[in-house]
């Protein structure tokens, strides 16, 4: 199923807003009244008439809404951080091939998470949750700047009941409600002895972060057809024409957001 | 396919009635360039040289509304198309519609872009000769997409037709043109002098430092981009009405992997930030990302970006010399 309007994938249709919840100083979480048959991973573009469009992850599998986590750090973005229950918001999507969580059935799987890279994550988590005996060992690791920015937090004290759960603060100058450790959530990856038999790495988060828990997972001994990156790229079609999220010959928006790390290898950090 | 013969001296009244029977007819006209303008008549048509901007803007605009929008409301705008015939275009401009079809009608229709090219007469004219030193059609597979080729004679015009709207179109002027058993000869189908490219496959020469030499003369202008006849990128803005921010239009623009903005994302990190990157870039998306993709090399040679260039970068050059040295060593 395909949120659009007539026959051009470039119209969107309007959505009310259930609930918008300001997770941190600089972002919201959105919960439209969309029902979505969607593979966790896979994103949508939302709009604010006037202002523009961006491309957000959808960070909720399953139910008859869907949840985006939006950080407010441009023009779009910035607007909707303004958006508040029952107003109305557009949008047009699901786009992108999401993470294969076919594939991985019945494995384990390792998820790394930097800032609003959690959100994607958290639908994965999500899927896992309705469907946790047909996975194996579930190792999440999420970081976050500061206690401060910390989003998804009475989701996360849920999942530990189920999933392996760490969380890591860069600088936790702040006091911290929830069970966590001090330092780059790469080190904390490092230092953790993970599931390395049957696993899957999904990994979301700033290029930088990206990069190094994949030195760091391969170090552990993980096969590199075994990671799982989800690249952001700017973009504006969604249907593998505009261009922008070219990595190489691929497009973020069709053939990712989702990439198996020796497709991108060269360009992680580009 | 059926061939036809349209005398030279019939081109000015053709034109005419073909101006009176369609919307609008375009042709080559020399002003200060030859552009492809709206005539009414076929006595200031200019075949000399290819026109200096490719006929892409008719079909996949500059500017596209796609649509309005007040408060919450939205509607999309009323864009009729009159029928149209656009003469004289050049293989390598033909292609790159094809190519532009390939996206825009087969991928996916986009409903602007197809309303135009399904109301549109493509009438092609063959180079009897190389129009600018810097055309390299001739290495790039070219194929036949037009309804109707002209090939250059004496007197008149062989003229072969491509589609079925070409035929249909032949037979609406039955009095401009008269069957032939004449057939275009294997010299009608290419262009002397125009297979300068040692090599369409250029994935081995990624590392090469000779692309350095280009990206150092790059000024990152985008001239390549807006003058190629086959760049399909866009971008999508939003424009409001001055004086009440919740009218406007949603339109799509056309855009350059040549500028740092094009990957640019919030917090300002660009992904191309190196402009040998986006210099790069954009040579292999024509000549090895499409045609991974959809099979066919999306540069048909038509070597504006070179003459055009205003350092006048010749990449076909560079390329050659890649492939020379890696033969030589």
């Amino acid at each position: 199923m395909q949120v659009q309007a007539r026959d051009n994938v470039l119209i969107p249709i309007p959505v009310r807003v259930l609930q918008s919840v300001k997770e941190t100083p600089d972002s919201i979480t959105l919960t439209l009244d969309l029902r979505l048959n969607h593979k966790p991973g896979q994103f949508m573009q939302i709009s604010v008439m006037g202002v523009g469009e961006a491309p957000i992850s959808i960070a909720s599998w399953g139910g008859n809404s869907t949840t985006l986590h939006i950080r407010q750090v441009g023009n779009v973005t910035g607007a909707l951080g303004n958006c508040r229950a029952g107003d109305t918001v557009f949008v047009r999507g699901p786009y992108g091939n999401g993470f294969p969580m076919d594939e991985t059935w019945k494995q384990s799987l390792i998820l790394v998470g930097g800032g609003c890279g959690v959100a994607p994550l958290r639908g994965v988590i999500q899927h896992i949750l309705r469907h946790r005996a047909d996975y194996g060992e579930v190792a999440a690791f999420l970081g976050f700047r500061s206690p401060a920015e910390l989003i998804f937090q009475s989701d996360i004290e849920r999942w530990r009941k189920s999933i392996s759960l760490n969380v890591s603060f860069d600088a936790m100058q702040e006091a911290c409600s929830i069970k966590a450790t001090e330092g780059f959530v790469t080190e904390l990856l490092r230092q953790t002895e993970v599931p390395l038999e049957r696993t899957t790495a999904f990994l979301c988060g700033p290029p930088i972060m990206m990069s190094i828990a994949s030195d760091i997972l391969r170090e552990k001994g993980l096969p590199e057809e075994k990671l799982y990156l989800s690249m952001e790229r700017l973009m504006y079609c969604g249907a593998g024409e505009c261009c922008h999220c070219m990595i190489g010959g691929h497009y973020a928006c069709v053939d990712g957001p989702v990439f198996r790390w020796n497709e991108i290898k060269e360009h992680v950090r580009e | 396919m059926p061939t036809y013969t349209l005398e030279k001296s019939d081109l000015v009244p053709f034109i005419a009635s073909l101006a009176r029977r369609y919307y609008k007819v375009y042709a080559p006209v020399r002003s200060d360039v030859v552009r492809l303008q709206e005539v009414g008549s076929g006595e200031n048509i200019d075949l000399t040289e290819n026109t200096y901007l490719p006929p892409k803007d008719l079909f996949f605009g500059k500017r596209d509304v796609l649509f309005t929008f007040d408060g919450p409301a939205m509607a999309l705008p009323l864009d009729t198309v009159g029928s149209r015939v656009l003469f004289g275009l050049r293989r390598c401009d033909l292609n790159a519609i094809a190519h532009q079809d390939l996206l825009y009608m087969q991928q996916r229709r986009d409903p602007i872009y197809a309303a135009r090219r399904e109301a549109t007469v493509l009438i092609g004219y063959h180079c009897p000769s190389a129009p600018s030193p810097y055309c390299f059609c001739g290495s790039m597979e070219l194929k036949e997409c037009q309804d109707l080729m002209l090939m250059e004679r004496p007197d008149y015009f062989l003229v072969e037709t491509g589609s079925e709207k070409g035929e249909k179109f032949i037979r609406s002027l039955p009095r401009y043109f008269l069957t032939t058993f004449e057939r275009p000869t294997e010299d009608d189908r290419r262009t002397p002098g125009t297979d300068r490219l040692a090599t369409r496959d250029i994935a081995a020469l990624f590392g090469n430092k000779l692309w350095e030499e280009g990206a150092k003369k790059c000024l990152s202008c985008g001239a390549c981009t807006t003058l190629c006849p086959t760049c399909y990128c866009y971008e999508i803005h939003d424009e409001v009405e001055l004086g009440d921010l919740d009218r406007g239009v949603r339109c799509r623009y056309w855009s350059s992997c040549q500028l740092r903005e094009f990957t640019r994302v919030a917090g300002d990190y660009s992904f191309r930030d190196d402009r040998i990157d986006r210099f790069r870039h954009r040579i292999y998306h024509q000549m090895q990302y499409f045609r991974d993709r959809y099979g066919v090399n999306l540069c048909t040679g038509c070597g504006r970006c070179i003459s055009f260039c205003p350092t006048r970068i010749d990449w076909v050059d560079i390329v050659n010399r890649m492939v020379s040295h890696a033969s030589a060593s």
